[in-house]
């Protein structure tokens, strides 16, 4: 059992403490108005908040009455549809006009009471003082209007330096392009081979920057046209041909299902994200086989479901990182190290993936490889003309 | 795009009836109709939409492009007449919508029977002649004092309940539909509705219009019903002993009375 204290003063009294008391005197404004709004009581902390005396209000002035223009405006719109129709409004924000014009931006909670026939009687308000409360919000709306300039003002920065870094670079790429065909001694021939890597990559780094701000800024439309599949599946496959001889890998590539003669879309965005994927798959194989495969099947009457997928069985990716794989950057940097790279390509081809309404999947397992997917429903250009194909 | 989904229209009512389009104003959705619609529901085909952007209509089919003026919202209520076959309409809007009912009257008139526009207001901005109520100032408030409400309810998570809400049920399926709403896509709908100049368009309305009035109303004050009124060439005046902009809420007996004579047979 507890032990009962014993202040030091027992005969102190315990004031009398009313209900009046703790109206008057709560730490909140509270008002009780009329069903049409009319000021009918108040208690002292909202006198004292708002600087005006009972007389100047109690049956003298309406709820809205306090409220400035817009926010007469709110509470016509917002504040009594709400309140008519579900009983009890809570936190609406609002501004008072107190005696001396001063706004006192305060929260507001209200009660319709009803009598016995469901008419409604009266309408009973608290308010709490918002003045800090105001000041954070408008604090944070004024910092994210600011950050979202800021991110803004970043990307048109980097677009026009990458921009401006392209033209003297292509003339690099142009010059040594020449000069390899120019007599050369070994080594010359050597450094002319590092300056080629060096710029190339360099070029493929502004490319993509480039790529990645035109798609963030929503410049990155499709441009749709008529174009032929297998042609685009060829040669995305043809062009990767030399760099999987060099490394002594496998490429391969299959076309199922019903092939439409041609579709209706980017074909300039699909062929880069093939080439993307196929260029990452190589990248990251060492032995076995890189493999391109298409699927098509019919969509309703005039559309072609085309699912891409390429495999490797390359090095994989670990199961942490598969799920941020196609954020930006997202490439480790102990494989950037090792196999270069921008870390930009996944986050490219998954927003070009879904300029086309599609979605960019992955499904990997370490040191057994990865198949990077994707599904897009494509117009037909010609709904007799298919062909079926079942290599 | 279907359109039903899209401004989640409800049909109520015999089908073959003939139809009472209720079109909701700015902040509101279809719910506030709840307490007139019975009345109506016997002997009218009735269709509740919500304006693209409000209430649980597909966000997704919201462009700041289409919707830049009223027209937007009139053309979408013609769709839906069209989708729905619907000939002989009543159309009645509260606030804003009146405006919608009137350029969708303009656009096809053979389509629409009989007006009922509740606090109408062509203009809600003062101007040379004419008062509307409002000066630009106080609609720049507004947008902000949207902001901040916007803001408050979404981080007003923990519900504060007051008093003795009739029907606790109902409050969360309300705040829900009316707490819906992208603050981005309210304030632009306040910045829509409170600048729009419809003024030029009533005159050229044929169609036979009820106007009601509440006595006090701080959005379209009485002086602007009685413009409104004489402004249209077939137009009558209701002045309601209500106060308020929204007389369908609260008071909706004496609503439904007012419309019952110029309804006719039928209502």
């Amino acid at each position: 059992m507890a032990e009962r204290l014993v202040d030091s003063r027992p005969e102190l009294e315990l004031p009398a403490e009313t209900t009046e008391d703790l109206y008057e005197n709560a730490p909140c404004g509270y008002m009780s108005t009329s069903a049409g709004g009319l000021i009918l009581r108040a208690n002292r902390t909202f006198f004292l908040w708002t600087g005006y005396q009972s007389d100047q209000v109690v049956g003298h002035r309406r709820f809205y009455d306090l409220l400035p223009p817009a926010g007469r405006i709110y509470y016509e719109t917002h504040y009594v549809p709400l309140l008519l129709m579900q009983g009890s409004v809570r936190e609406i924000a609002m501004e008072l006009i107190c005696a001396d014009l001063r706004r006192l931006p305060v929260l507001l909670n209200a009660a319709l009471l009803r009598d016995a026939q469901g008419q409604a009687q009266v309408i009973r308000i608290t308010l709490f003082d918002a003045t800090a409360r105001r000041k954070y919000e408008q604090e944070l709306l004024r910092e994210r209007r600011h950050a979202e300039q800021a991110t803004q003002d970043k990307a048109r920065f980097i677009a026009m330096v990458s921009h401006e870094i392209r033209s003297p670079l292509s003339a690099i790429v142009a010059v040594r392009q020449m000069l390899e065909k120019t007599p050369l001694s070994q080594q010359q021939a050597h450094l002319v081979r590092m300056l080629k890597s060096s710029s190339e990559s360099l070029l493929g780094l502004v490319n993509n920057v480039l790529d990645l701000g035109r798609l963030e800024s929503g410049h990155g439309a499709l441009e749709l046209h008529e174009f032929d599949l297998r042609a685009l599946v060829s040669a995305s496959f043809e062009a990767m041909r030399a760099r999987a001889e060099l490394k002594g890998i496998a490429l391969e590539q299959t076309i199922t299902g019903e092939v439409p003669q041609s579709v209706i879309g980017d074909a300039l965005k699909i062929n880069q994200v093939l080439t993307n994927l196929l260029s990452n798959a190589l990248k990251f194989t060492e032995h076995g086989a890189v493999r391109l495969s298409v699927h098509c099947e019919p969509a309703g009457a005039e559309s072609v479901s085309i699912t891409f997928s390429v495999c490797d069985t390359g090095i994989g990716i670990p199961s942490d990182r598969l799920s941020n794989i196609f954020e930006e950057y997202a490439q480790g940097e102990a494989v950037r190290t090792r196999y270069g790279g921008t870390g930009l390509g996944l986050a490219i081809s998954n927003r070009l993936v879904k300029l086309h309404g599609g979605e960019l999947r992955v499904a990997s397992e370490p040191g057994r490889g990865s198949t990077f997917r994707f599904t897009l429903q494509l117009k037909r250009q010609d709904s007799s003309g298919t062909t079926s194909t079942g290599d | 795009m279907d359109v039903l989904k899209r401004n989640n229209i409800k049909v109520l009512g015999p089908a073959a009836a003939q139809p009472m389009m209720f079109v909701h104003g700015f902040g509101c959705d279809q719910n506030m109709w709840r307490f007139v619609v019975p009345a109506f529901e016997s002997s009218y085909r009735i269709v509740l939409l919500d304006l693209v952007g409000a209430g649980n209509s597909d966000l997704s089919a919201w462009s700041s492009a289409k919707y830049q003026t009223l027209q937007g919202h009139a053309d979408d209520v013609l769709e839906i007449c069209r989708a729905l076959t619907l000939e002989d309409v009543v159309f009645v809007g509260h606030s804003v919508s009146a405006m919608i009912g009137v350029l969708a009257a303009l656009a096809e008139p053979e389509r629409f029977a009989k007006l009922v526009l509740i606090g109408p207001s062509p203009r809600y901005i003062d101007d040379a002649g004419y008062v509307g109520g409002f000066s630009l100032e106080d609609i720049e408030q507004l947008l902000e004092s949207l902001d901040s409400n916007y803001l408050g309810w979404s981080s007003a998570m923990a519900p504060l309940i007051m008093g003795n809400p009739q029907r606790p049920e109902l409050s969360a399926e309300l705040e829900n539909s009316f707490c819906r709403t992208d603050p981005n896509i309210a304030r632009h709908f306040a910045r829509v509705t409170f600048l729009s100049d419809n003024r030029a368009d009533l005159p050229l309305v044929r169609t036979p219009t009820l106007i009601l009035q509440c006595s006090e109303d701080v959005i379209a004050p009485p002086a602007v019903g009685e413009y409104v009124t004489r402004s249209m060439p077939a137009a009558r005046l209701v002045m309601m002993r209500a106060t308020g902009h929204c007389p369908n809420l609260s008071a909706p007996e004496e609503t439904i009375a007012a419309m019952r004579p110029f309804l006719g047979t039928n209502g």
